[in-house]
């Protein structure tokens, strides 16, 4: 996780231009490197696949809709989320609902019981603290940790230092890692 | 005793706590065609609006600004004629403009290989003694409906029966409305074929564009080749435009077989001609090009813009962009340009071109503020002149405009012939931006430019900050011709 996804680095200048010059590959290669994480995103935000379908499908929508203006800066990731995170913000407002981390399901192949309740009450534990964060910081374990974004990718989409995202995100998991080893005790 | 959580055990069920349930692949695979269909679609319709601002015709003010600078023009152009035709060219559909001084080859037929219900069709070869184009197309099984990927962009070779492997030198994907079933047609070139070579295998990895690993892979596609008859070449005409003496010089009275009125202004040092043109069964296509002296002109800094073209009897005659053969570097201070139009006119021709240069500006700049929480399509009045290039720029308004949050579009007015900006914040690196032209450019009119900040939003008064300006570059630079 420590380096860009490999996949993200494909869309470059000549991508876009071959979609702005309607080269129907260049929109499947936008869509085949961000789709995923870009559902994933809305998931976490909104906490049922049919929302998260419904935001998915209007940020390619609006994807479309703004590349004409899109300039590259090696930036393309940055660009793309800002679009999901508007979407992601105009859905909220209409809806008057908040964002949060939601559980994902039960592994049901889960084979050792025991290993399983330990884990399933580290991860209750994990989540209730999760919800104590602010909505900066749950926005950035969300970038980082469903969407799977870099840090180098989570500065650019937020403005911010490469440096200081990655500080930001070290100081939350400090900080969830003494929250639980005091919960242990 | 607790069990300290190490960060990277943390970051693990940190991330098992976010995951989500995978996308219904029925949900991600409708999305994606639709995506790529809109996408398609919106693409090409762009490019329509873009073709039409181009037809539109000139109005009084950039007339009167044109009228004012040709009698400027007329007095510092060195009229020149067509000195020269030649033949050395042909156009072949597909494949573009050929060099046929010496033999020309193609293949014998169309060769189709299937594979798993996957048809690579190899189209067209034309090989000449300094190169091997060669267009194929692929089409797919109508239920082709692969997993979302790595997309195949691995390059396709070519082998000579003694081993030899070509490389691919550059390669585009063409057209295919002509035919129904292609899901794809490309034209790649490769390095000359020996003239005594009359056989070579076209070697795929896959099929460009698609998942990789969802289509049969290592396509080996056997062509042969025969020399081409000569219908099977369209003629193209070169035109060689020299100056001529400037006591003899007048349209009126060279008229020329061919009249191709060439200007060359000092301003920036631009010359504008056409320089070859294919005759095709249904039209023809026209090529021509700009080149510039002045060095503070951004590299591919000027462009030579159709506006219209009029028959003899001052009909339009629609046009539509060609695809332009052009090897210029940036050094080479050049830009070409490419047209295609029907046979369906009264001739002569008259083409209406506006020049535009690009020009880096260091300084000029404004500010505004947006305020605490701007809205968006939110207007604020600036109202002021800034001094660019030596020249005023009123900057007009400011307005939170799209569809997303941080995009600012500014509108801006200039006596002198600034058609446009590009404007940048120094202090906060953009997401977006450029100028915003919007039909054709007129003296005076106003112009857009606009700046997209990333997220969060910047709070306070922003200074913007000239980059670079598009100017219109005096002249008459119209083209007339004849078939």
């Amino acid at each position: 996780m420590e380096n860009e996804d490999p996949r993200r680095t494909n869309v470059d200048s000549q991508t876009v231009q071959r979609a702005l010059a309607g080269d129907q590959s260049a929109f499947a290669h936008i869509y085949d490197t961000y789709a995923k994480s870009i559902y994933r995103y809305h998931h976490s935000r909104v906490g049922n696949t049919p929302d998260a379908e419904d935001l998915t499908s209007q940020t390619f929508m609006a994807v479309i809709e703004a590349l004409p203006r899109y300039q590259h800066r090696n930036n393309f990731t940055a660009w793309i989320f800002q679009i999901a995170r508007n979407k992601a913000m105009d859905h909220f407002r209409v809806n008057h609902a908040h964002s949060e981390i939601h559980e994902s399901v039960a592994d049901p192949a889960q084979s050792d019981v025991l290993e399983a309740l330990v884990r399933d009450e580290s991860r209750a534990r994990l989540k209730s603290l999760l919800h104590l964060l602010d909505e900066d910081e749950r926005e950035l374990i969300r970038l980082r940790y469903t969407a799977e974004l870099s840090f180098v990718e989570i500065a650019h989409l937020l403005g911010r230092k490469e440096d200081a995202v990655r500080k930001s995100i070290r100081r939350i998991l400090d900080r969830l890692s003494i929250q639980m080893e005091a919960q242990n005790a | 005793m607790p069990e300290f959580i190490h960060p990277s055990e943390l970051e693990e069920t940190l991330k098992d706590v976010s995951n989500v349930p995978e996308p219904d692949v029925e949900f991600m695979n409708s999305l994606r065609a639709r995506f790529i269909a809109e996408g398609h679609a919106s693409a090409n319709k762009n490019q329509e609006t873009q073709m039409r601002r181009k037809t539109f015709s000139q109005r009084l003010t950039w007339a009167l600004a044109v009228l004012m600078l040709v009698t400027l023009i007329v007095l510092s152009t060195q009229p020149t004629v067509v000195n020269a035709l030649k033949r050395l060219f042909g156009y072949v559909p597909n494949v573009g403009l050929i060099d046929q001084s010496s033999q020309v080859r193609m293949l014998v037929k169309p060769v189709t290989v299937t594979r798993e219900n996957f048809t690579v069709t190899v189209e067209q070869a034309v090989l000449t003694h300094e190169s091997t184009v060669i267009v194929y197309s692929y089409s797919t099984p109508p239920d082709f409906s692969p997993d979302p990927g790595l997309i195949d962009t691995r390059s396709p070779s070519v082998t000579l029966p003694d081993g030899t492997r070509l490389e691919i030198i550059q390669g585009q994907r063409v057209a295919a409305q002509d035919c129904s079933t292609c899901a794809m047609r490309y034209s790649m070139q490769f390095g000359a074929i020996p003239a005594n070579v009359e056989s070579a295998s076209l070697q795929l990895p896959g099929l460009i564009g698609t998942p990789i690993g969802s289509t049969p892979q290592d396509w080996s596609i056997p062509l042969k080749f025969r020399l081409t008859g000569p219908s099977e070449i369209a003629p193209v005409i070169e035109y060689e435009v020299t100056p001529a003496p400037t006591e003899t010089a007048s349209p009126a009275s060279t008229e020329p077989a061919i009249n191709i009125p060439t200007q060359e202004v000092n301003t920036y040092g631009v010359t504008h001609g056409l320089d070859k043109v294919a005759q095709l069964p249904d039209g023809y296509i026209l090529y021509g090009h700009v080149t510039w002296t002045d060095r503070s002109i951004r590299p591919y800094g000027v462009s030579a813009n159709l506006s219209s073209i009029k028959d003899a009897n001052g009909v339009d005659v629609s046009f539509d962009y060609a695809q332009i053969q052009s090897n210029a570097k940036p050094e080479d201070m050049r830009q070409d340009w490419a047209f295609k139009i029907g046979k369906d006119f009264v001739a002569p021709l008259k083409l209406d071109f506006y020049m535009e240069a690009s020009l880096d500006v260091d300084g000029g700049s404004f500010t505004f503020d947006p305020g605490p929480a701007p809205k968006l399509g939110q207007k604020w009045v600036i109202n002021q002149d800034v001094l660019v290039d030596n020249k005023i720029v009123h900057v007009l308004s400011v307005e939170q405009a799209g569809i997303e949050p941080g995009y600012f579009q500014f509108t801006m007015q200039s006596d002198s012939n600034i058609i446009d900006a590009f404007i940048i914040d120094p202090n906060y690196p953009p997401a977006g931006g450029g100028g915003g032209g919007g039909g054709m450019p007129q003296i005076g009119e106003p112009f857009f430019s606009g700046y997209g900040y990333q997220m969060p939003l910047p709070q306070g008064p922003r200074t913007m900050k000239f980059f670079s300006i598009g100017v219109l570059v005096p002249g008459d630079w119209a083209l007339t011709w004849s078939p």
